[in-house]
């Protein structure tokens, strides 16, 4: 063996101890240990993130991992894939409603179980309940009451049933809670009974919300009850005819052709239910005594309105001032036609004026405008 | 001290020559110099048994730190023991004498290692890998004398093979994960280079 062969011998072979990482190496089964845990766990998660973006639904990630996973470590862990599938299953059967949401959301929670097994020895905490349907959408407010006075909902893990509350919740963050409203069923079902609230309470609030220790896990909104837009008349009302002798105030009673000025008002006015007239006249002696007849009139209820409605208002001009206004300087009738119709006018006249004769009569013509709305 | 260290390695060499060159060498210590490169110590004593029969028995160990996943830092220990049997073809360089016999060669070997890694945690320590393997096989290989004036000073043994392995592993994924069983079973190469001395009677 010449000294070039046997150099190239050790070169070739030196080079192939390095590449193959033969060099007596202990690190080696270290090495390998380190690949088979990155690959053990990096299909764990993989599964995990299949589920929560829905590319696998819970059991096809499972028996994926199945596939993937080395046989040793199914061996030791209680959360082993097999074992996930049969529980699975068996579960699966018991849900009903939620029956596709609660396969990926349990399968998760498995598969973190499995994880923490292999990494922390300690188990992630028991799922919160979940809830996927209620019997009713809405509280609908509208709908008759023994449709609405107990929902029903839907779930699984109803296990910690002390944790569960109701309650009435308004978008401005106010609460009530609903005492001894929840009725639990099984696990996977319970009922919440309203029929022990009013509308008028319900009808305070904006949704029902099912919290889990003090945690919303649910809420279903309230629909309020739907108010019909008011309906309003608008009526125009005649008034009859109408008068008014002021009553006697001081003087001797007869104007003696001195005067009288007399002046006269009138008023339009209604209450709730019906709409009335006032006058009021005045009439004063110029000199000597001064003889004054002054007064309002009793009301005159000219309309009223029909059953199931209300008036709202008299539209148009209420306060008619100074509809007259003049000095009487005979002792014959007086006309004058004023905004509300004609008014004939009595100051003075032969013997006693003031409490006597001394009046005044409207021959209404104007047409009262009445709105009137339905209760 | 690397100094120190290096200076007394050549005055055993040299002892070991002199005396191997006064009378013929039929026993050979090997060290494997690549092996210093993974932090293993490997020391191999090889017998002739006639002059074209060896049988040479070695153990090796190791302490090193390692990095393991996380960036965590743990210890790795070990120690392996083989045995080897082997058959020259060419007879020993002294005829009339059984010697350490050199050229191309074919051998059996068995050999068991075990190892042990660890993560301090604290004042705690934590088993990461543990366990051992069982391996045996063949090889093939090459061992000659490097000769000054004719006389033998070192011993140059190349050689490759393979066998089977079995090994007997358990480990957990984290300091406080569960116990896993990691074990794994297959042929593996084997490539080899040591470097030997002469050992006097």
């Amino acid at each position: 063996m010449n000294k070039f062969t046997i150099v190239i011998f050790v070169s070739t072979l030196l080079l192939a101890c390095f590449s193959c990482g033969e060099l007596e190496n202990f690190g080696g089964a270290v090495e390998e240990f380190r690949l088979f845990r990155e690959e053990s766990i990096f299909a764990i998660d993989e599964a995990i993130v299949s589920i929560e973006n829905g590319l696998m639904n819970g059991t096809d990630a499972l028996k994926w991992l199945g596939r993937q996973m080395d046989e040793s470590i199914q061996k030791i862990l209680v959360y082993n894939v097999p074992f996930i599938l049969d529980k699975l299953t068996g579960e699966a059967a018991s849900v009903g409603f939620c029956a596709a949401d609660f396969a990926a959301n349990r399968a998760l929670h498995y598969l973190r179980q499995m994880k923490a097994e292999l990494l922390t020895k300690s188990l992630p905490a028991p799922p919160p309940p979940n809830i996927c349907q209620s019997s009713i959408n809405a509280l609908d407010l509208n709908a008759p009451k023994e449709l609405r006075s107990i929902m029903t909902i839907y779930g699984y893990d109803f296990v910690r049933r002390d944790s569960f509350s109701v309650y009435f919740v308004s978008n401005l963050g106010k609460s009530m809670e609903l005492q001894n409203a929840i009725r639990f069923q099984n696990d996977y079902e319970f009922t919440i009974n309203l029929s022990t609230y009013e509308d008028d309470t319900i009808a305070a609030w904006d949704y029902v919300s099912i919290r889990y220790h003090e945690e919303e896990l649910f809420a279903i909104s309230i629909v309020q009850k739907r108010v019909a837009a008011k309906l309003t008349e608008t009526k125009y009302i005649s008034i009859p005819k109408f008068g008014l002798t002021p009553p006697h105030i001081s003087g001797d009673r007869d104007f003696d052709d001195n005067g009288p000025k007399v002046v006269v008002h009138a008023r339009l006015r209604h209450n709730r239910k019906q709409a009335y007239v006032m006058i009021y006249m005045l009439a004063e002696e110029t000199r000597s005594d001064w003889t004054r007849a002054e007064g309002w009139s009793d009301p005159l209820y000219f309309y009223t309105a029909p059953e199931g409605w209300h008036i709202q208002r008299v539209e148009g001009v209420i306060d008619f001032q100074n509809l007259v206004n003049y000095t009487d300087n005979d002792i014959t009738n007086d006309f004058f036609y004023t905004a509300l119709g004609q008014a004939e006018l009595v100051g003075d006249a032969e013997g006693d004026d003031s409490g006597y004769q001394t009046s005044v009569v409207f021959n209404f013509s104007y047409l009262v405008p009445i709105i009137i709305e339905q209760d | 001290m690397k100094k120190l260290i290096f200076f007394c390695c050549c005055n055993i060499w040299a002892i070991f020559v002199v005396y191997a060159q006064q009378r013929p060498p039929k026993q050979v210590l090997k060290v494997d110099p690549i092996a210093f490169f993974a932090a293993t110590a490997k020391l191999d004593y090889e017998r002739v048994l006639n002059d074209q029969i060896t049988a040479q028995i070695g153990g090796a160990f190791t302490s090193q730190q390692i990095t393991l996943w996380d960036d965590l830092a743990g210890r790795l220990n070990g120690y392996r023991l083989e045995g080897q049997i082997r058959r020259y073809f060419v007879p020993g360089m002294e005829i009339s004498k059984p010697t350490a016999p050199e050229g191309v060669y074919l051998g059996v070997w068995a050999k068991y290692e075990a190892l042990r890694a660890s993560l301090k945690i604290g004042d705690d320590q934590a088993d990461i890998l543990n366990g051992g393997a069982y391996s045996a096989g063949l090889m093939g290989g090459c061992q000659f004398w490097m000769r000054y004036k004719k006389k033998p000073y070192a011993l140059i043994d190349l050689f490759m093979g393979g066998g089977y392995k079995a090994s007997d592993y358990a480990g957990r994924f984290a300091e406080s994960g569960k116990l896993i069983q990691f074990n794994r079973s297959g042929i593996v190469p084997r490539f080899g280079f040591s470097l030997g001395l002469p050992f006097f009677e």
